[in-house]
């Protein structure tokens, strides 16, 4: 079973809840969580990490034989991001632009341009009692989110009863990528017009790719029914709301799991995760 | 010799566009015969990568010798030198017009890019 959990707006507690759902899940079956927010990941902050793997990701820019080439412009052309530019004596490639979609390499006439590589980030795998971690990191200056999240998650582990995908925010192409193809996804909400306008987002864009979802609601306070009444009104589940308190808010910022050191949360998401899994029957694919 | 001019819309009249890369578009005349065309750069205005290197590459194909323009990129800029193109500028750019002729009596400067 694949979870995702994305929010639209940042800053409402994805990581908070997708660290803390994986360590409730991972006393109970076998877990992965997948930090694919890869430009700013840290979800292993709140783990003590035993036996840390980290591979280096490569994506192919093309290389130009300047004895082979005929600068007649096909490779140009085909870019559709630019990234390659073809002058009377010479060709120019901006590795920064390159989608590695091999477009020139394929197209090119004079078979001129071969597979050649850029470091775009890493993955680094590491232990937490009984879960997986897996933390994808975007190098300094590589604008290359998506590739890299598609890297992250082929990662697979396929020995884990859940899967839990913790997404950038936003709803653009790297958030796409996370949730594609999970069978479930949480959005994590905040009681904000803010918080309240990016979760429209994201539902109207889950609607559209056709996906599984609900609702947590996180910073919940009394007063306030501003998502509750927009998740009626859509006919979304909520899963569960967070309250807004400042202790919860202390303890994550030290960097700790609330769920090892709050019962009232660990037996708060210890039914989220039982909520889960009831809705996700059914709908979970191998 | 063509000569580039950065610009909102296609005409004499019409204002210079500071932006190279993110143009509305430029206007090009040939300093020989006086023959004028004009390159379409509208769809690079919002793209969110590429609008220099792509501007640079239309500049570089339409045979233009020199830019005039306010602003050049990095990545367009390496274009642009790699292929020989001057980029001139100068300050309070008005009009395509107005700026030709300021061309024309040497009152603009080169642009390191």
């Amino acid at each position: 079973m694949k979870i995702a959990v994305a929010s639209g707006k940042g800053g409402t507690g994805k990581t908070f809840v997708s660290t803390n759902l994986a360590n409730v899940a991972s006393k109970a079956v076998r877990v992965a969580l997948y930090d694919l927010d890869v430009d700013e990941p840290n979800c292993h902050l709140f783990f003590n990490r035993d036996h840390e793997a980290v591979e280096t990701v490569k994506t192919m820019i093309p290389v130009v034989d300047g004895e082979k080439c005929l600068h007649c412009g096909t490779c140009s052309d085909v870019c559709e991001f630019h990234a390659i530019v073809s002058l009377p004596t010479d060709v120019l490639v901006f590795p920064e632009l390159c989608h590695s979609c091999y477009g020139c390499l394929e197209m090119c006439p004079e078979e001129a341009i071969t597979e050649g590589f850029k470091d775009i980030g890493t993955i680094t795998v590491s232990e937490h009692r009984s879960m997986t971690l897996v933390t994808g990191k975007l190098r300094i200056g590589q604008p290359a989110t998506t590739a890299l999240v598609r890297a992250t998650k082929d990662e697979a582990d396929t020995n884990v009863d859940v899967t839990f995908y913790d997404s950038p925010p936003g709803t653009s192409c790297p958030v796409i990528e996370v949730v594609k193809d999970v069978d479930y996804v949480i959005l994590v909400g905040e009681p904000t017009r803010f918080g309240l306008h990016d979760l429209d987002l994201m539902v109207q864009t889950l609607k559209q790719l056709d996906r599984h979802f609900g609702v947590i609601i996180n910073k919940a306070a009394e007063q306030n029914h501003l998502l509750e009444d927009y998740c009626r009104e859509q006919e979304i589940d909520v899963i569960v709301r967070i309250p807004e308190r400042s202790d919860i808010a202390v303890a994550y910022a030290r960097g700790e799991l609330v769920t090892e050191t709050m019962p009232e949360l660990e037996e708060l998401f210890g039914r989220t995760f039982k909520r889960l899994r009831q809705i996700t029957v059914g709908s979970a694919h191998e | 010799m063509r000569i580039a001019i950065s610009a909102c819309a296609d005409g004499w009249k019409e204002r210079v566009d500071d932006r190279f890369g993110r143009a509305e578009g430029f206007f090009v005349c040939d300093t020989d015969t006086n023959e004028t065309t004009y390159i379409d750069n509208h769809e690079n205005v919002d793209v969110a990568h590429g609008a220099g290197t792509s501007a640079a590459q239309s500049i570089v194909n339409a045979g233009v010798r020199v830019v005039i323009t306010g602003r050049v990129g990095p990545k367009a800029g390496s274009v642009l030198r790699a292929a020989g193109v001057r980029v001139m500028t100068g300050d309070d750019l008005t009009t395509v017009e107005e700026v030709y002729q300021r061309f024309r009596d040497g009152e603009l400067y080169e642009l390191s890019v």
